[in-house]
């Protein structure tokens, strides 16, 4: 199973690449909306993103929008990383398969990426 | 005694050269104006006797209305008036009294009059007296603290009115109360930013707009009566605190003309909305501020979560040894680099707070430029180089000042991550260079670049160019750069279209004090 992730914060991607990794997932990153539309335009296929919702030049809502506007990549299962106190209601009207408020707990991140890619029929490769 | 045709003056039996005798004595030691008109029959009365009071009230001479008919000497606005009270006092067959304003050659006049029908038995009346009271002084007090009155109730509506903080509105509901009571049109015109403006005009006939130019004279301050063609027009100045922010100008079409109480009035009313606009402008402000805080609030809290994030999770990660084998090294670096991210911060928020209180201190000694500028680009190497932007420099050797060199770093560090962050990953041009005695700073990017409406905020503390959703930061790099800057005797300037990229220039005398 691969994990897109996208956030425009250097230092929180390679972290949660590292323990994403460690998992046992494959993991692809993007610093903004507009590199990982690029990606998924060039024909990658996570299994899930796990998407920030406050970046500059395309926001995470602004991306979700033309991720679900190409039947391609429409059904990708999205986990919103934010630091909105109201995450959950943001997450239900967003569609989100999960939510992750910052500052996230390892633990957190780790079961919610597991249980969103479950719902889709993924899981880790054992590592 | 000056008649024509009294009855009983000439033949007439005793008892009425007694009744004239009575008359004369009342004619001629009466205070009051008095004439005696004849009843001619088929609505037609003519004057046959004045006093000398009577000329004097009125300012006509005799010949002007002895034998006169009433219509000749009544003011035609009055006739029918005076018809109807005649033909009253001669249906009661007893006096009955009115009163008259009437404008005659000594003026406005206003009188109490009783009207004495004269006649025989059962016979017809056949003569008029009338004796007239004047009223006029007793007459014009009333009138006008009747004025006032209605002034003082016209003012206090206006008050509640612009009581609203919706500016524009209440100033057109100012406007509208005072059309028709000041006159037939009222406009208000702000001069703001941009301009002259008119914020109001209200016309009581929709086909004569109000159209009048506010005077040059209340363009100087002051309240003023004046004519346009048959206009009569009143302006006064709208100041606050002496500074002319607008003004209310009101036009009369008819015969109304402008008088002293008139102007204190609107004069008061200018007063008022004045206050009224620098009430809504302060509440505007401070709401404004109140939001910009707020926004900076919630920045502030976003941009403490991304670095607590990444250590909270690497910190987790190492722990609990759930890291690949070569990643402990660069778990610890990120959170080195961001354990100094989050002390940059509160040192931000600190300045912030030095600033806002003046208490900036420098440390003034001789700094190279040059090297500051090199040594700040090695720092920001990382960011650099992952936004994709090239750097070129440019530096004129030995460009040294007695400056703050911490302070400089930060001046140099700001301008630069702003072009890295805007940049669009595009090339990156920093200049250091002298002339005279003044030092030159310049970063140049070809990114997003700054409309020129907001080229002024944007070094205003919790401004920025963009929206918050997408861009992080705390929109304090720009006003610390300024204030440092200030605090060493420079400026800071930007020139910049939208979309066009952005050139930000520091110019710093070399040392303190010198231009």
């Amino acid at each position: 199973m691969n994990v897109l992730v996208v956030d425009d914060d250097r230092d929180i991607r390679d972290i949660v690449a590292m323990v994403l990794s460690a998992e046992g997932y494959q993991v692809q990153t993007a610093i903004d909306g507009v590199a990982a539309l690029e990606l998924l335009r060039a024909g990658a296929r996570p299994s899930l993103i796990l998407l920030d919702m406050m970046m500059p030049r395309l926001d995470g809502e602004a991306f979700l929008k033309a991720m679900r506007s190409d039947p391609n990549t429409a059904g990708i299962p999205v986990v919103i990383l934010t630091g909105h106190p109201a995450a959950r209601v943001k997450a239900a009207e967003l569609g989100a398969a999960g939510y992750l408020v910052k500052p996230v707990e390892l633990i957190d991140l780790v079961r919610t990426i597991r249980q969103a890619g479950h719902e889709r029929g993924c899981s880790p490769a054992p590592p | 005694m000056i008649s024509a045709g009294l009855p009983g003056a000439s033949g007439a039996p005793e008892e009425l050269r007694t009744n004239a005798r009575l008359l004369s004595l009342i004619y001629d030691h009466t205070s009051d104006p008095v004439y005696l008109v004849c009843v001619e029959g088929e609505g037609g009365y003519r004057f046959v006797s004045v006093n000398d009071a009577f000329l004097r009230v009125t300012g006509y001479r005799a010949d002007q209305v002895v034998n006169a008919p009433m219509e000749h000497v009544v003011p035609s606005a009055n006739v029918t008036l005076v018809r109807s009270q005649y033909e009253r006092a001669i249906a009661a067959r007893r006096s009955v009294v009115y009163e008259e304003k009437a404008e005659l050659p000594a003026g406005t006049r206003y009188a109490e009059i009783t009207l004495i029908p004269i006649f025989e038995g059962s016979g017809p009346v056949t003569h008029i007296l009338a004796d007239l009271r004047d009223i006029t002084a007793r007459t014009l007090v009333e009138l006008e603290r009747e004025q006032l009155l209605s002034n003082a109730v016209f003012l206090s509506d206006a008050t509640r009115l612009l009581a609203s903080l919706d500016i524009e509105h209440a100033l057109g509901d100012m406007a509208r109360l005072a059309v028709p009571y000041l006159g037939d049109g009222c406009a208000v015109d702000f001069f703001g930013d941009g301009g002259p403006r008119r914020v109001v005009a209200v016309s009581r006939e929709p086909r004569r707009p109000m159209f009048v130019e506010v005077h040059p004279t209340v363009l100087g301050g002051n309240a003023l009566v004046y004519r346009v063609g048959s206009t009569h027009c009143l302006g006064v100045p709208l100041l606050i605190k002496g500074r002319l922010v607008g003004a209310i100008t009101i036009r009369a079409e008819r015969d109304r003309k402008y008088t002293a109480i008139d102007v204190a009035l609107v004069e008061e009313l200018g007063r008022r909305a004045a206050m009224a606009i620098e009430n809504a402008r302060l509440y505007h402000g401070a709401e404004d501020a109140l939001r910009a805080r707020d926004d900076f609030l919630s920045i502030a809290a976003h941009e403490i979560r991304g670095p607590i994030t990444s250590i909270h999770l690497a910190v987790q990660a190492l722990v609990q040894k759930k890291l690949a084998p070569e990643a402990p090294t660069r778990a610890l670096e990120l959170i080195e680099r961001e354990d100094r991210r989050l002390s940059r911060f509160v040192d931000e928020l600190l300045d912030l707070g030095r600033m806002r209180t003046g208490q900036l201190q420098l440390q003034l000694e001789d700094v190279d430029l040059a090297e500051v500028a090199q040594d700040v680009v090695k720092r920001l190497g990382g960011e650099l180089a992952s936004s994709g932007s090239t750097l070129a420099i440019t530096a004129q050797p030995h460009v040294v000042g007695q400056w703050d060199k911490f302070r400089m770093e930060q001046v140099v560090a700001n301008l630069l991550s702003n072009a890295i962050k805007f940049g669009l990953g595009k090339p990156i041009e920093l200049s250091v260079s002298q002339f005279e005695q003044r030092a030159r700073l310049s970063v140049r990017d070809h990114g997003i670049g700054v409309d020129p409406a907001a080229q002024e905020r944007i070094f205003m503390p919790f401004e920025r160019n963009v929206s918050v959703r997408h861009y992080g930061g705390l929109g304090l790099g720009l006003h610390i750069v300024k204030t440092i800057v200030a605090a060493m005797g420079g400026s800071v300037r930007v020139e910049s279209e939208l979309g066009a990229g952005a050139t930000f220039v520091v110019e710093l005398p070399l040392r303190l004090g010198e231009a």
